[in-house]
């Protein structure tokens, strides 16, 4: 930990403790009730508070002038919107007493959220070097075609066969319930997709005191798209619970991301090296 | 203003657009380098290849490759007036 800022440590101690508390509802069998619920609540504090501080602190970089104050920017509000969603879910937890609430309002937080991801990754695309190489290299264009199409057929496998049940819109849904239910795994897949790219075509030239950063929000990202499979895949096998494994995966992937985040919360500290300056 | 000069506006200017103030803050310290952004005007003092050379340098220690890349990218319609032994290390 000893370049992370005070605000990556906090939100490290905080995510330690989740995974004690998730580790205690798992060993002592909590497969519902008020302790599930708690934990739904308090992993959901990760993306909200982490995501509110990463906007405030967007301006350190520029805020909306510059393509990392809008990477740090749209990320951190994909973070609060998700966060925003896990409150609302809660409150149908805890007060209207539905365990999964979906569709349900807690949407309107959850759905946009990986629209801004998406979009917070096409801005630090150009921050780490992965547009420059798109523009200067025919093996990057290569890449950023042959990935999504690899990309592809596992992901309809994994999201439509196995998650789904082989059924991306049963019968009898409703309007809402099936923009979401195209939506989500869409949405999913094209975060991973994004994330995959641009890492891939960073590698070379991004580097410096931020290259484990935006490599911890990069894979957030994709552990966001194993944790929805999962969801998604438990719920239609009627054995998802609050505070099951997959929940675990979700607090893992919004922690990545708000991680990484949080790196970019404070000015960067650069000393020349001896012999320099 | 010096070939120098208009060399470390262009890389400022090129880093400011990817990273914001920062690449201002971060040009100010580096020693022999005089920043007015204000007034978009910047002077070195001493050993001027060098000095473009810490302040590429500085912006590398935060992103790698892709900032001397950006800098070279930047520089590059200014280079091209000096001869091989004139052009800063870190832009060639």
């Amino acid at each position: 930990m000893k370049n992370e800022n005070i605000y990556q440590k906090l939100i490290t101690g905080y995510f330690g403790a989740m995974l004690v508390f998730w580790v205690v509802l798992l060993v002592t069998h909590h497969k519902g009730g008020n302790a599930n619920y708690w934990f739904s609540f308090l992993f959901g504090l990760i993306p909200l508070l982490g995501g509110l501080v990463g906007m405030l602190k967007a301006g350190v970089w520029g805020g909306l002038k510059s393509a990392l104050g809008k990477a740090v920017f749209f990320v951190s509000l994909g973070l609060v919107l998700w966060g925003l969603g896990e409150t609302i879910w809660s409150y149908y937890n805890f007060v209207r007493h539905v365990p999964a609430p979906y569709p349900s309002l807690a949407d309107i937080g959850f759905a946009p959220s990986i629209f801004f991801w998406i979009l917070g990754t096409l801005f630090l695309a150009k921050a780490t070097g992965a547009m420059y190489a798109l523009k200067k290299s025919h093996w990057a264009k290569l890449f950023a075609v042959v990935v999504p199409l690899l990309l592809l057929v596992p992901s309809y496998y994994i999201q439509v066969k196995v998650a789904r049940g082989g059924v991306l819109i049963p019968q009898g849904e409703t309007a809402l319930k099936t923009v979401l239910d195209i939506a989500y795994p869409f949405g999913d897949f094209l975060a991973l997709l994004f994330a995959a790219v641009v890492y891939g075509l960073s590698y070379r030239y991004f580097g410096g005191l931020y290259r484990r950063a935006v490599s911890y929000l990069l894979a957030g990202l994709a552990v966001m798209y194993c944790a929805d499979s999962i969801f998604s895949y438990t719920t239609t096998k009627g054995t998802y619970y609050n505070a099951d494994w997959g929940d675990m995966l979700l607090a893992l992937g919004l922690f990545l991301i708000t991680f990484g985040i949080l790196a970019f919360a404070a000015k960067p500290q650069v000393k020349l090296s001896k012999g320099e300056g | 203003m010096d070939l120098y000069a208009q060399m470390a506006v262009k890389i400022i200017q090129s880093q400011e657009a990817i990273i914001g103030p920062v690449a201002i803050e971060q040009a100010k310290q580096v020693s022999g380098l005089q920043v007015d952004w204000a007034h978009h005007e910047v002077s070195i003092q001493g050993e001027a290849r060098r000095t473009i050379n810490n302040l590429i340098t500085v912006y590398q220690e935060l992103f790698g490759q892709i900032s001397v890349e950006v800098s070279k990218e930047a520089a590059s319609g200014l280079t091209g007036q000096l001869t091989a032994d004139q052009v800063p290390e870190a832009l060639k």
